[in-house]
C-alpha cells in the first residue's frame, strides 16, 4: 500500500544514555507519513518507560474528547530501559491508548519477543495515528515503515495471523496481532502476541478500528548497557532469586492457586457476584484441573519463572489457564465443568477476547436473565452454551453478540436503573476475581484506579491480606500500604519488569534503582525512584481529568454495599459504605490529592506533568 | 513438651498453592494451644515445609497464615481454641 523510509538521520544512533534510544517513532497510516521525536533525558528519567512513557505520549498526541475509535485517537506502543538488557521478566512492552469500553485511560501490558524485536526498531515508543484505507499489516524496521494489504489476514484468529505473518515476511519479524473480535470492534478486545494478550479494556478494537490486522517488526538497533559488568552481576542475583521461594507459587502452580484460597476466604466471586464461597469451586481447583489435563509449563521470552501453565483442550490442543479465566467463564457463570473451560478459554484467546469481560458480562446477563429483566437463553451453568456465546460476541451476531458486545456497562443501560445498580464494572471495566465486600482495601483499590476495576495496576488485594489481625477492620492506617503497592505498580510497569518477580526485588526502591543505574547510567537512586512512581500514578490520573472524569467515577457499584453475601464459614459479609468513603478519603489524602481525588495544581507543579505533556507535544 | 507430643485443642490445618505440594497433604488435624506450637508441630511433621515456608523453628517465611479465614496472623502466641481451622497459603494470594 505505502513505504516510508526512516530518514538517514534519523536512524539509530547511540543515544547520551544507555538502554534508550531517545527517539520515538510517529505513524499516520492516513497520510503515509511517519515522523521521528526525541526525547529528552529528563523526560525519560521522569516517566521512565512502559506505562509511564505511553501515557505521556497518549496524553501529548491526542486531542481531548476524542473518541477512542475515532480515526486521529492515537494508540501508543511503549518499550522500556530495560528491554534487551540481560534482567529477567524484562522482555515486555506496553500499549496505551483511550479505551473504547471506559473512556479513560487503558494501559495494557504483554510479554515476548515482540518488546526484543520493537526494540531493535531503533525506538523507544511508536505512535500510530490515522486509519488504514483497507485491511492492513503495518511493518516497522530500523529503516523503513511499509504499510501492506492484510485482506486474506481478515477474519482469522490470532495464533493463525500470527504465523501468517511470519510466513510472509520471515522468522525475523514478531508480531502483535487482534483475532474477529478486534476486527468487529469488540470493546473488550485484546492484542495478541505468541499467546500473552494484552487483555484489558478493549485495545484491539482501537486497531481494529485503525484495520490494523498486525503490526510486525524488525531490525538491528541494539541499545548499550552502561554498565554491563554490574548489570550482569545483578541478574544473575536477580535470576537466582527467580528461582527461589519468592516466586514458588507461580512456578509450580500458576496463578490458578488462587482460586481454592480465595474461595476458602470468601472472597472469590461466584454466580455474578450473588456468592463469594461455594463448593463447586473445588471442582475448578488447581489439583483439580491438574488431573489428567497437564499439558506443559512455558516461559516468556527472557523469563526464567516460567508461570504459564498449560493444559490440554478437548480438540488435542493446550491452553493457558490463569485464575481471573478460570473466575470469570467458570464461577461467575455458575459453570464448574473444567473441560468446557479449557476449551472455552481457547476460543476466547483464537477470537481475541478479554476473559475477564467475557466472562462477567456473560454472569451478568445471566443474572438480569434469573431477574426477570432480560429475556434471553442466558442461564447460569449452561456449559453447553458458552462456547457459542463467545463466537457470537467476537464476531457481533446473535443475542450474545447484540446485548453483551460493548460489555456490563452498556447492557445494564439498556435494561435500566435496576441493573445499572447490580452491573459490576468500575468506569465501565467489569471487575475481577475479587468480591470488595471480602476485601475492604481492595474494595477501594477497585474504585480509584484509572483503568477501572483493575486489580493489576495496584495489587491492592495484598493490602487486605498483608494487615494483621481481622482484615475486615481495615482503618485509614492500612491505606499506607495501597498508595505504596499502587507505585510499586507504577514503577515495576514502567520499567517494566513483570509483578511476578515483584517478591524477589527487595529491598524494591534500591534494587529497582540499581537495574535502573547500571542500565542508563544515571545517577538515580531509591528517592528519584519513588518519586517517578508518584508521577506516573498521578500522570495517569491526570489523562482521565482531561478526558472528563468525574469524582463519582471513583466508586463501585451500589449493590456491594446493599446486598449482603451469606457465606458459610464467616456469616453476612457487606461492604460499610461509611468505611469505604473514610479509606477512599485517607487514599486521596495520602498522595497529597483533593478531598474528591482531583489533582491540586500544586501537585501538578511539584510532578512537573503539564510541562512533560508539553515538551513531548512540542516535540 | 516433647517434640511429637502434641496438648491443647484440636485444630483444623489447611494447605493451598505450593504449600499444599511441600506439605505432600491437603489437610492435617493437629492439637496444639498456641500458633507457634501448631507451626512448630507442622514442621516436624511435613518436612517439606522447612526451611523455605517454614524456618526449623516454624518461624513463618514464605507463607500466609490465616485463622478462621479472617484473621491474619503475626503474633505466633496467639492461643487456638478446638475447631480453629488455620490456613497456610503462599503470600502472593492474587497476580
Amino acid at each position: 500500500m505505502w513505504s516510508c523510509p526512516i530518514p538517514v538521520g534519523d536512524r539509530a544512533e547511540r543515544s547520551g544514555c544507555g538502554g534508550y534510544h531517545g527517539r520515538y517513532l510517529v505513524v499516520d497510516l492516513a497520510r503515509a507519513a511517519v515522523m521521528v521525536g526525541r526525547f529528552e533525558e529528563a523526560t525519560l528519567r521522569a516517566v521512565l518507560g512502559g506505562v509511564g512513557l505511553g501515557t505521556a505520549l497518549l496524553a501529548a498526541w491526542s486531542e481531548p474528547g476524542l473518541d477512542p475509535l475515532a480515526p486521529d485517537a492515537p494508540v501508543v506502543i511503549a518499550f522500556s530501559p530495560l528491554v534487551g538488557g540481560p534482567f529477567t521478566t524484562s522482555a515486555k512492552f506496553a500499549v496505551v491508548a483511550k479505551s473504547p469500553l471506559t473512556y479513560r485511560l487503558c494501559d495494557g501490558l504483554c510479554s515476548s519477543a515482540f518488546a526484543l524485536a520493537g526494540k531493535r526498531t531503533g525506538f523507544d515508543a511508536i505512535v500510530l495515528r490515522g486509519t488504514a484505507s483497507e485491511p492492513a499489516l503495518l511493518v516497522i524496521t530500523d529503516t523503513e515503515v511499509r504499510l501492506e494489504a492484510a485482506g486474506p489476514l481478515w477474519g482469522l484468529t490470532t495464533t493463525v495471523t500470527e504465523q501468517a505473518v511470519r510466513d510472509r515476511l520471515g522468522p525475523r519479524y514478531e508480531a502483535m496481532v487482534i483475532g474477529p473480535a478486534g476486527e468487529h470492534l469488540v470493546r473488550f478486545a485484546t492484542v495478541q502476541h505468541s499467546g500473552r494478550h494484552v487483555g484489558r479494556g478493549g485495545l484491539g478494537a482501537v486497531l481494529g478500528a485503525k484495520r490494523l490486522k498486525a503490526i510486525a517488526v524488525a531490525g538491528d538497533a541494539r541499545c548499550r548497557i552502561a554498565d554491563p559488568e554490574a548489570a550482569g552481576r545483578l541478574a544473575r542475583l536477580l535470576t537466582a532469586r527467580s528461582l527461589g521461594p519468592a516466586t514458588e507459587k507461580y512456578r509450580l502452580v500458576g496463578t490458578t492457586a488462587n482460586l481454592a484460597v480465595l474461595n476458602r476466604l470468601a472472597a472469590m466471586p461466584a454466580y455474578s457476584f450473588r456468592s463469594s464461597q461455594v463448593a463447586e469451586a473445588d471442582r475448578l481447583s488447581a489439583p483439580s484441573l491438574r488431573a489428567g489435563a497437564y499439558a506443559e509449563r512455558r516461559s516468556c521470552a527472557a523469563c526464567t519463572i516460567g508461570c504459564e501453565h498449560r493444559y490440554r483442550t478437548p480438540e488435542g490442543g493446550a491452553v493457558r489457564v490463569e485464575y481471573e479465566s478460570l473466575f470469570a467463564l467458570g464461577a461467575a457463570c455458575g459453570i464448574w465443568d473444567n473441560a468446557i473451560l479449557r476449551r472455552a478459554l481457547a476460543r476466547c484467546d483464537e477470537l481475541g477476547l478479554d476473559t475477564i469481560s467475557t466472562g462477567v458480562t456473560l454472569a451478568f446477563a445471566m443474572e438480569c436473565t434469573r431477574r426477570g429483566w432480560l429475556d434471553s437463553g442466558f442461564r447460569f451453568g449452561a456449559a453447553d452454551r458458552l462456547v457459542d456465546w463467545i463466537e457470537e460476541i467476537a464476531h457481533r451476531r446473535g443475542a450474545a453478540g447484540e446485548l453483551l458486545a460493548d460489555g456490563v456497562r452498556q447492557l445494564a443501560r439498556r435494561i435500566g436503573p435496576e441493573a445499572e445498580r447490580l452491573a459490576p464494572h468500575v468506569k465501565g471495566l467489569e471487575l475481577p476475581g475479587y468480591d470488595p465486600r471480602a476485601l475492604p482495601l481492595m474494595a477501594v483499590g477497585l474504585a480509584v484506579t484509572p483503568r477501572g476495576a483493575d486489580h493489576n495496576r495496584m495489587t491492592a488485594y495484598e493490602a487486605d491480606l498483608a494487615r494483621r489481625g481481622d482484615r475486615f477492620l481495615a482503618t485509614e492506617a492500612d491505606v499506607v500500604r495501597l498508595v505504596e503497592l499502587e507505585r510499586r505498580a507504577a514503577l515495576l510497569d514502567s520499567l517494566i519488569v513483570c509483578k511476578f518477580l515483584r517478591k524477589a526485588l527487595e529491598p524494591f526502591y534500591e534494587t529497582t534503582a540499581r537495574m535502573l543505574a547500571v542500565t542508563t547510567g544515571w545517577p538515580i537512586d531509591a528517592d528519584e525512584l519513588v518519586a517517578a512512581a508518584e508521577r506516573i500514578v498521578g500522570l495517569r490520573r491526570w489523562y482521565n481529568e482531561r478526558e472528563g472524569w468525574r469524582p463519582e467515577e471513583d466508586d463501585l457499584p451500589a449493590r456491594f454495599f446493599e446486598e449482603p453475601l451469606q457465606t458459610a464459614t464467616l456469616g453476612e459479609l457487606c461492604l460499610s459504605r461509611a468505611q469505604f468513603l473514610r479509606l477512599r478519603a485517607a487514599y486521596y489524602k495520602a498522595h497529597g490529592w483533593a478531598d474528591d481525588g482531583s489533582l491540586p495544581p500544586e501537585w501538578l507543579d511539584r510532578y512537573r506533568i503539564g510541562e512533560i505533556v508539553s515538551r513531548l507535544r512540542g516535540r | 513438651m516433647r517434640a511429637g507430643q502434641q496438648r491443647g485443642p484440636a485444630v483444623r490445618v489447611e494447605y493451598y498453592g505450593s504449600v499444599r505440594l511441600r506439605a505432600g497433604v491437603a489437610t492435617d488435624e493437629v492439637r496444639a494451644a498456641s500458633v507457634a506450637e501448631l507451626l512448630r508441630e507442622l514442621v516436624r511433621r511435613r518436612r517439606g515445609l522447612s526451611p523455605d515456608v517454614l524456618a526449623e523453628d516454624g518461624t513463618p517465611r514464605a507463607v500466609l497464615v490465616v485463622l478462621n479465614e479472617r484473621h491474619v496472623v503475626d503474633d505466633l502466641s496467639h492461643p487456638l481454641m478446638p475447631g480453629d481451622r488455620v490456613l497456610l497459603a503462599n503470600p502472593d494470594v492474587g497476580g
